[in-house]
């Protein structure tokens, strides 16, 4: 069990690494079109989309900082050891590792999802961070199950 | 397991970074030669506030681009030394 629970999380650490960077190439990307946005803004004189693609691109920066400084702390320091009794111990602290994996790669989609909808003018910095909570709510509750149902099952 | 996947995403996000680029360059130098146009008119008849507001729109122009492919890149590389390791 814990030789496939590590397979699972070096499957979720590549993922993670292919995430990260994409999201630094989209991030560059976006940063150009916004810098292409604010030069037809000058030539035609336009002011407000102008200051549009600036604002745009300043938030964008804001959102991928919050990924890749914030998610990691996060999903590190949510990260909860569920302590399962004798029988249980390995398979809890195998499920703990793979939880709080899931865990933060949902976050870090969720900035992936919300650096992509900011890319091309949308709002989602507000659902990815709706999403961030639920995932370490998800992580906190799921993490607490196992143990809990052990003790009131008698079996710890 | 992933790197094929981020090798072709490497080479069409370098082809979209050049198209991008070629497109700033043209509208820098389309918009560079009509504040150009518009400073010489304003200049012609004596209409300070067209000329003067070609010189800024010309300096803008410049000031966008070299932003763009100075400051750019460096956020890029920035970014790129953030990549955090999972934290799992």
């Amino acid at each position: 069990m814990t030789a496939a629970a590590e397979t699972l999380r070096l499957f979720l650490v590549e993922a993670w690494g292919a995430l990260a960077g994409g999201l630094v190439i989209l991030g560059m990307l976006a940063l150009l079109v916004q810098a292409l946005r604010a030069a037809g803004a000058v030539v035609i004189g336009a002011r407000h989309n102008l200051a549009d693609a600036a604002a745009a691109a300043a938030g964008f920066l804001v959102i991928l900082l919050f990924g890749l400084m914030g998610v990691p702390e996060l999903a590190g320091a949510v990260k909860v050891t569920a302590t399962g009794c004798a029988p249980l111990a390995d398979l809890g602290s195998a499920a703990a590792v793979i939880i709080g994996a899931v865990a933060g790669m949902r976050m870090l989609l969720s900035i992936v999802r919300a650096a992509a909808a900011a890319a091309v003018g949308g709002n989602g910095i507000a659902p990815a961070l709706a999403e961030a909570a639920e995932s370490m709510l998800g992580m906190v509750l799921a993490s607490a199950a196992g143990p809990l149902a052990a003790h009131f099952l008698g079996i710890c | 397991m992933f790197d094929p996947i981020m090798d072709k995403l490497t080479e069409i996000a370098a082809d979209a970074w050049l198209f991008l680029a070629g497109l700033l360059v043209m509208v820098a130098l389309l918009g560079g030669l009509f504040f150009t146009l518009q400073g010489a008119a304003g200049a012609a008849f004596g209409g300070s506030r067209s000329t003067s507001i070609a010189i800024l729109g010309a300096v803008g122009i410049v000031l966008l681009v070299l932003f763009a492919f100075l400051v750019i890149p460096q956020l890029g590389e920035l970014l790129r030394s953030l990549q955090p390791a999972p934290p799992f």
